[in-house]
């Protein structure tokens, strides 16, 4: 009882903040927007809110302005063109007089929109299922060891369920670990994950955006099923240098900033590196081992270059790496291992004129991940990874008012390296997975898709996608016998076809604005995935396996229709919606029965089953936009199930991340302007599970007899989470502040995993059997982050 | 092949972090099944335990362990054409060499299968066949309506080429056991190993007592040998893990085993290792009885002495 008081306090909490925010007063912003240099009135200028980017007025012939706000700290935005943008603290609490200086852009006069950017309200963009979540949010909310992580703030949201407790992964309406495409700057990463997905590979600093898709996939995204995680970095200052960082109890992160040629061309350049190795050695001191040596780091780092006003070059790049080695048995076993992404992405953006712009891209993407050791002599190398090479061209076509249109084409070549291994033995034999090879395959894609402005109220999106998959050569493919000898190959050469795969991708949706701020929306979304990871442990693991479609496995499918109510409230304050969709698995895969994984001369394909699932659910969400208090409630009833004519004998059976139940509260509260005060509290139906029904005794030891596949429940998981920062007193150059956050703050016993202990042997008639649970963090795990701001 | 362990080893480091809780839950009491404990090897009669799965927190005591015996079943081997039918012996009616291949075959200190130790066991068994290298042998199990089918082979001798020691690094008491073998040039060869110190029991390899030809066939290997121990141990001593001591006197049985007969103890033993960790792989061990659970395995057996100074 003791968490759920302290629930009902943060409830009560989050509601009071809430009561004072509606109780304030409004009071009178005026001034006048002048040229730095002449002082002279400029009339057309754009002052706004930033926070609330619906309050403000347009400068009058003579550069005055007024309008009314509602008390508050706020930032206050002047636009003009040819003038550099200008950010200002604003502190209203009774009537204010500004002047907003500003310098004229040093460049040749851009054409720059006098509108400001805003957050288009929810009702009135066409997408469904989009979340975008902005940084200044996502870093005021308390996280696991101070580390903020993207990929955690976005199991908050309805329809996304978390992989387990601390952990990064994530399902979305029902689908697999490996249907979520996760991109950063258009590079596919294939393991976001640091620490057995404890933190993500997203360093805070060095991200500008993220945006979540789980809805009607917009066509030029392709290649999942489920979801589209789209995080673009940070781009570096024009204007001035700064630096970044923070220290926290389990990395210290560092990034660095400013022009190269002002104006024109800019750098940023991020770190990140842990020392777990140093926080885990007091627990290890009386171990063999003594230590873990084990970090991680990541390096992200981004060039612009403006050439001229209609043309932008960039080059971005990610570099991540997992290290450690481990030592046992006297030395007698030792082991080196690694695994991490890199990636890197030539971007050149045009923009022809006002209505057509092209974005061209070439990535690179690669995974790798490889573990050795030396056991008595025999040194044994074990390895996986993927390794891509892209080209996009993309283009942005906006016609007239009523027709916004985006085509282009898209390609890869993959290359899969399976799990391989090879062993040396002391006197130089040689034993390895010879038989098994790496996999290529080119994989492109064709869209095209017009956001149509039918009517004022009517917005049509329709989409279409063609996507081409092909395995080439070289490529063996074996039939076996019982004894797995090979009984019958089929030799492909290099670079000839093996397999060809297409699939012709619809999406569509529309939009109805209704009287009073609200709006439907239904969404038809038809998608097509040619790479799959199977994993059956409890988390994905680093050395889980991408394999691709093939001639031995088939593409993925799948459907989802959508249907939504939104409406926004109080001048796009608060936004509230309303989903449900339904959603058809085609070709899913998962291990054979009895399946144990381990070295083997076979492809890991020929170990897959295939079947179909099904998932449909309604998402209810209501988020606070701006002011003081911010955050969202998102609520999820779902059920996904999974039917494979060679699992459980056939019958339908629970997802593992089946999940009827989900409830996030978010909520950060700014105090004043150096405290603010963020909590979440997360409730979710317990995880269905395999256990074991019945005992018997071979060898005098206990084995089980196991039920239904997944047709048991874990306890429901539920956990608060606090954090308070304070803003340190700001000096000249330097902004810093402190983040105290609490992890599960009542020391919630989640449940992670249950199995049945046993010990004992029937001869000897001391058999104990005990039910167990296993939790990840069950004490609440406090933590203190500093972050600095440098200019 | 020793990844298994390598995932032990990384799961004992995540679970620092970690917690575990016993906890009362209500099971299903799922569908009774047969289960299948029966061995075939060169020389020796063939030996089928056959109990009952009860629920997994029943009551564990001598008079529950009586009752789970299926008594009553008619259970049939088939060889060469021939069938034979296996009766029912209770343990304190066997004789001296069933007493032997029981206590081996199925790791029951001999001393317990005597008239009056109070362990009651049950087997079926016939003195009329003896199993031969090379010769295939089906089991047929029929009771109340059910009918149990299994195969199994005993496979040629796949026997060592030689054993030797290896000293510890720092102590000089404890020895590690090496072996060397060489791999027939076909696939499929899978041996099963288990490991005795003068007068003790044969242990199998606790964590891993199954080794596949399927990445050394054809070759020669040479690789440390783990002494095997008994299985259920609250706590396995890691310092002495895998070592033998000076002037033990160890025998090596060396078991030939088919590929089916390998593919169960290989995913039993996976699925022992990954019980409770959480970076396991849960598995469900892959029986090779049609309608049943447990085995039907032949051994074709080799021994190899040494002893360590």
């Amino acid at each position: 009882m003791r968490g759920y008081s302290y629930t009902i306090f943060l409830l009560i909490f989050l509601l009071c903040a809430a009561a004072s925010a509606v109780a304030q007063g409004t009071y009178t912003v005026s001034g006048r927007v002048v040229d730095a240099a002449s002082g002279e009135g400029l009339a057309g200028a754009a002052v706004a809110l930033k926070e609330r980017i619906r309050i403000g007025a347009t400068t009058d012939a003579s550069g005055n302005f007024s309008f009314a706000a509602p008390a508050g700290y706020y930032t206050l935005l002047t636009k003009y063109i040819g003038y550099s943008t200008s950010e200002q603290p604003l502190q209203l609490e009774q009537n204010q007089q500004v002047t907003v200086r500003l310098a004229t852009a040093p460049y040749a006069i851009r054409e720059v929109e006098v509108q400001v950017e805003r957050k288009t309200p929810l009702q009135e963009s066409a997408a469904m299922g989009k979340i975008e979540l902005p940084m200044e949010m996502i870093k005021t909310l308390p996280v696991l060891f101070g580390e903020v992580d993207i990929l955690k703030t976005i199991q908050l949201l309805p329809g996304v369920l978390s992989g387990g407790e601390g952990n990064t992964g994530f399902y979305v309406r029902g689908g697999g670990a490996d249907q979520n495409l996760v991109l950063l700057d258009k590079s596919t990463i294939y393991n976001p994950g640091h620490l057995f997905n404890f933190f993500s590979v997203f360093n805070s600093d060095a991200i500008e955006n993220t945006t979540l898709l789980k809805g009607s996939m917009p066509a030029r995204y392709g290649g999942r099923l489920s979801s589209v995680l789209d995080i673009e970095s940070k781009d570096g200052d024009m204007q001035s240098f700064r630096a970044d960082g923070g220290i926290g109890l389990i990395s210290s992160r560092l990034t660095v900033q400013g022009p190269l040629v002002k104006e024109k061309a800019s750098f940023i350049f991020s770190g990140r590196r842990t020392y777990v190795d140093a926080l885990f050695n007091p627990f290890l001191k009386n171990t063999e081992q003594g230590g873990v040596p084990y970090r991680f780091y990541d390096l992200n780092g981004k060039l612009r270059y403006t050439v001229s006003p209609k043309d932008e070059v960039s080059l971005s790049g990610y570099y991540g790496r997992d290290i450690g080695n481990l030592k046992l048995s006297d030395g007698r076993f030792t082991s080196d291992f690694f695994w991490g992404n890199a990636s890197a992405t030539a971007r050149w953006k045009h923009r022809y004129n006002d209505r057509l712009s092209m974005d061209v891209s070439g990535v690179l993407s690669n995974y790798t991940f490889q573990f050795s050791w030396d056991y008595g002599g025999f040194e044994t190398i074990l390895q996986t990874g993927v390794r891509d090479y892209a080209a996009n061209v993309d283009f942005d076509y906006t016609p007239n008012v009523r027709h916004h249109l985006q085509y282009g084409v898209q390609y890869t070549y993959h290359t899969l390296r399976p799990r391989t291994g090879e062993a040396i033995g002391e006197t130089g034999e040689n034993f390895g997975t010879t038989r098994v090879l790496p996999k290529y395959a080119h994989e492109t894609a064709l869209y095209l898709s017009d956001d149509w402005n039918v009517t004022d109220k009517l917005l049509l999106s329709v989409g279409l996608r063609n996507s081409f998959f092909t395995q080439t050569g070289p490529f063996n493919y074996y039939r076996f016998d019982a004894n797995q000898a090979v009984t019958d190959s089929t030799v492909y050469g290099s670079g000839e076809a093996v397999k060809t795969y297409s699939a012709l991708e619809p999406r569509a949706s529309l939009r109805l604005l209704l009287p009073g701020s609200a709006s439907i929306k239904a969404g038809f979304t038809q998608s097509a995935q040619y790479l799959h990871l199977v994993s059956n442990a409890y988390t994905t693991l680093p050395l889980d396996v991408w394999v691709p479609s093939s001639a031995i496995v088939k593409p993925q499918r799948a459907t989802q229709y959508a249907l939504g109510y939104f409406r926004s409230l109080a001048e796009n304050q608060y936004e509230g919606s309303v989903e449900v969709y339904y959603k058809d698995l085609k070709n899913q895969l998962e291990y054979r029965e009895g399946f144990a994984p381990g070295p083997s001369n076979r492809d890991l394909e020929y170990e897959f089953v295939r079947g179909n699932g099904k998932s449909y659910g309604a998402e209810f969400f209501l988020r606070k936009n701006y002011g003081d208090l911010q955050g969202w409630v998102g609520y999820t009833w779902s059920k996904t199930t999974r039917q494979f004519p060679n699992l459980n004998d056939g019958k339908t059976f629970p997802a593992r991340y089946d999940r009827r139940h989900d409830l996030s509260v978010v909520g950060s509260y700014r105090y004043n302007p150096r405290w603010t005060f963020a909590g979440t509290f997360v409730y979710g139906t317990g995880q269905a599970t395999t256990l074991p029904v019945r005992r018997y005794f071979l060898e005098g030891t206990v084995n089980y007899q196991y039920g239904d596949r997944n047709s048991f429940r874990m306890q429901p998981t539920h956990r608060l989470d606090l954090s308070a920062t304070l803003e340190a007193k700001s000096r000249a150059h330097v902004a810093s502040s402190w983040t105290f956050s609490i992890y599960n703050v009542y020391g919630r016993r989640n449940p992670f995993l249950y199995y049945v202990d046993n010990e004992g042997s029937s001869t000897s008639q001391n058999v104990k059997l005990q039910a167990k649970k296993v939790s990840i963090i069950p004490f609440p795990l406090p933590s203190v982050t500093w972050n600095f701001s440098w200019k | 092949m020793r990844k298994s362990r390598i995932l032990y080893l990384l799961a004992v480091l995540l679970l620092l972090a970690g917690c575990e809780q016993d906890l009362t839950i209500d099971l299903p009491e799922g569908q009774e099944k047969l289960v299948v404990e029966g061995h075939i090897e060169q020389g020796a009669p063939p030996v089928v335990v056959l109990t009952r799965s009860v629920p997994v927190f029943s009551e564990i005591s001598l008079a529950t362990l009586e009752k789970s015996f299926v008594h009553g079943a008619a259970v049939t081997v088939t060889a060469g054409g021939r069938s034979y039918p296996l009766e029912e012996v209770p343990s304190a009616a066997f004789s001296e060499k069933l007493k032997e291949v029981v206590s081996v075959q199925l790791g029951i200190p001999a001393a317990q299968l005597g008239g009056n130790s109070g362990f009651l066991f049950y087997v079926y068994t016939t003195d009329a066949l003896e199993g031969a290298l090379g010769e295939r042998y089906g089991l047929e199990i029929r009771f109340e309506g059910q009918t149990l089918t299994a195969s199994t082979t005993i496979p040629q001798l796949n026997p060592l080429d030689s054993l030797w020691i290896v000293p510890h690094p720092t102590q000089d008491s404890l020895k590690t056991l090496y072996y060397r073998y060489t791999d027939p040039d076909t696939l499929g060869n899978s041996v099963r190993y288990f490991t005795k110190r003068n007068s003790e029991s044969f242990f199998p390899g606790l964590f891993s007592s199954v080794f596949n030809d399927e990445l050394v066939n054809g070759k020669s290997i040479s690789f440390p040998l783990d002494r095997g121990e008994p299985k259920g141990q609250a706590e396995v001593d890691l310092d002495l893990y895998s070592y033998f001591g000076l002037g033990d006197t160890v025998t090596i049985r060396w078991a030939a085993l088919d590929l089916p007969h390998y593919r169960f103890w290989y995913s039993l033993e996976n699925e022992q290792n990954s019980n409770g960790s959480p970076i396991g792989t849960p598995n469900i061990t892959q029986s090779n009885i049609q309608g049943g659970l447990g085995v039907w395995g032949g051994y074709g057996v080799t021994y190899h002495k040494i002893f360590i100074e």
